[in-house]
């Protein structure tokens, strides 16, 4: 079935934007903290998994949360505000619009399930009563998304999208996956026929000739905050609409730090890099867990090897985040020089890190070893905190002048 | 103060938006630059501000380091800084002692009648206050030119009252203001010469009496002026 073109063309800018944040995400130094997180989750599950036996409560256990992700569907519609000045009152197919963007929807999620197939067959294995290949598991997986789906289409068209047909949908496809897992052919008939019931019970409300258009556009554009709010995690996504925090505490706090009360750019960038964006609440967590890391290891050349990447990790964080702030161009007639600016940058850098290096300092002299291996890493550490910060803010000869030429 | 000569300019260099402009303000004095909508205002206010490079014509001012305030049409504010940390943050960068700055931040802030939201955050600002933040910033630091890209719009009747009496104000104590503005009635009341920009090139330039001898029209107020010079 060849996809409408308007959707395919909307379809390939979102793929193509996605992609570039994703390498964008993959780069920050976020995503190493996923890796370990992937790798620790991955080993508990299989723990778990093992320990597990085919009883009543493990088996609908299993087939509930089975179902939690089984239930919820969604359509990616990509549709816009513009639309409904430009398309709800035009005679564009709009039918064939959205056919595309259900089946687009159905294939992606699909797919979603051969992935919770591949997670979901282990413990399926150690607790179903007689246990069937991985193949019919994800068979019935995508099945059932595919009834959850076409329902939940046929009720957001009717803009009846409430959290009681969630539950319901869930409970029958938990219904169902129970009758799978324990081979009782009862539970999951009586599953198919409420799932027969609905469906036909929503069918017999035919959508509606006029799209609900303004339901539809909300829809998408919480999905769209939604993956914004996401990758900002791990890095700052100008299209998403800045939280401002207050954070009295840490302005204070580092307007002392970095020292200089005339400075007009240090003054902004502390405001801008402690209220805005992840990066401080992002430096808080990798001091926090550096410090308890440094606390838990024994080994020297892991303790060295902690201080200096946490330094340099919170180092990244907050250097990238001070070279992408975008100023509102009225900025460039202050009488604020590009040297004031890197001074600015280097202060601020130097003084978080500064205190995180304060943070281990204590820590590090907390632990038993002998007085001389520690001050010797203290010394190490606050050595690395200014090297690191010097490279980071090195002059570039490319680097942007904010003076304005005044006479040409 | 500043004076334009046969600027030609724009986005590209090969479209120039804006052709052959001159005119000059002086210190004490307001110029209304006045056009349809895209008649190139807004890009003769970008060279001047310097954000836009000319192909040809020179923009001069007659200080070597003259202090420039810019209130645009559309208010960019910080919005992490609290609206008196914008003002502080103008005092910094324009080095204003602490007790001048304390006591023409209060007077604004009263007069604008801002002094309660202070303390708040721009991201719970109406685009007239948003807008009156930025009026404050400009007449914070009280600078050498003035340029302003329709300050009236999204501003109250008492908040426009309240901005010409201080651009009055500071025009007396010696600003040259540069006012981009739509609203003629006000213009004509306000402003001490006029620049009608149409099609990137200037109609009619001059105070009201000149711009009615240049036009030919002996009793024409600054509308019929105006709607004369761009119907051609």
């Amino acid at each position: 079935m060849a996809f409408d073109p308007l959707y395919a063309t909307r379809l390939q800018a979102a793929w193509q934007t996605g992609q570039r944040y994703a390498k964008r995400a993959v780069a920050g130094s976020n995503s190493l903290g996923l890796v370990v997180l992937y790798f620790l989750a991955a080993f508990l599950y299989m723990r778990v998994a093992e320990s597990l036996t085919g009883t009543f409560w493990t088996q609908l256990a299993a087939c509930l949360l089975t179902a939690v992700f089984v239930a919820p569907s969604s359509v990616r519609t990509f549709l816009r505000k513009a639309d409904l000045a430009m398309l709800a009152p035009s005679p564009y197919p709009m039918k064939h619009y959205l056919r595309s963007a259900f089946v687009y929807s159905l294939l992606v999620q699909a797919a979603g399930m051969l992935l919770l197939a591949v997670i979901v067959y282990p413990v399926y294995k150690r607790t179903a009563l007689s246990p069937g290949s991985w193949v019919l598991l994800a068979g019935s997986l995508i099945l059932l998304k595919m009834w959850c789906s076409d329902l939940y289409w046929r009720h957001v068209r009717l803009e009846r999208d409430s959290f009681l047909l969630l539950v319901a949908i869930w409970g029958i496809a938990a219904l169902f996956l129970y009758g799978f897992w324990t081979s009782n052919r009862v539970y999951a008939a009586a599953a198919l026929v409420l799932m027969v019931i609905l469906t036909a019970m929503a069918m017999s409300k035919a959508a509606r000739y006029h799209l609900p258009w303004l339901f539809l556009i909300e829809k998408e554009n919480k999905r769209i905050d939604l993956y914004y709010t996401i990758l900002n995690m791990f890095i700052d996504v100008p299209h998403k609409r800045k939280k401002v925090r207050p954070r009295t505490w840490a302005i204070r706090l580092f307007d002392r730090l970095t020292g200089d009360k005339g400075d007009a750019y240090l003054y902004v960038l502390v405001r801008h890099v402690i209220r805005t964006g992840e990066t401080f609440a992002i430096y808080l967590r990798l001091a926090f867990l550096t410090l308890a890391l440094i606390a838990w290891a024994k080994a020297p050349l892991l303790l060295y090897a902690l201080c200096l990447l946490g330094l340099a990790a919170a180092g990244k964080q907050v250097t990238q985040h001070i070279r992408t702030i975008v100023h509102p161009p009225s900025i460039r007639l202050l009488p604020i020089a590009s040297e004031e600016r890197q001074r600015a940058a280097f202060r601020l850098c130097l003084a978080m890190l500064g205190l995180m290096t304060a943070g281990m300092t204590v820590v590090i002299l907390s632990k038993t070893a002998p007085l001389l291996d520690k001050l010797a890493l203290i010394a190490i550490c606050w050595i690395w905190t200014y090297l690191l910060t010097a490279y980071f803010f090195r002059r570039k000869k490319t680097a942007a002048n904010y003076q304005i030429p005044l006479k040409r | 103060m500043l004076t334009l000569e046969r600027v030609t300019g724009g986005y590209s260099t090969g479209k120039p938006a804006i052709h052959d402009i001159s005119f000059s303000v002086q210190s004490g004095e307001i110029v209304g630059l006045i056009g349809l909508n895209g008649a190139g205002k807004s890009t003769i206010l970008k060279h001047v501000l310097g954000f836009l490079q000319p192909s040809s014509g020179t923009i001069a001012f007659s200080t070597d380091q003259p202090l420039l305030a810019y209130v645009p049409e559309m208010p960019e504010l910080y919005e992490e800084l609290t609206l008196w940390e914008h003002l502080q943050f103008m005092a910094k960068a324009y080095g204003l002692e602490e007790q001048q700055f304390q006591e023409r931040a209060k007077r604004l802030l009263e007069l604008f009648r801002l002094d309660k939201r202070a303390h708040h955050f721009p991201g719970s600002f109406s685009k007239g206050m948003r807008q009156k933040v930025m009026i404050l910033c400009a007449f914070l630091v009280k600078p050498d030119v003035l340029v302003v890209d329709e300050p009236f719009v999204g501003l109250d009747p008492l908040a426009t009252e309240t901005l010409l009496n201080q651009l009055t104000e500071i025009k007396q104590e010696g600003t040259a203001i540069l006012l981009s503005t739509h609203v003629l009635s006000l213009a004509e009341t306000y402003v001490d010469r006029f620049v009608i920009v149409h099609g990137g090139n200037m109609s009619l330039h001059g105070t009201l009496e000149q711009m009615r001898q240049q036009a030919g029209l002996p009793d024409a107020t600054l509308e019929q002026l105006f709607l004369a010079a761009v119907r051609g």
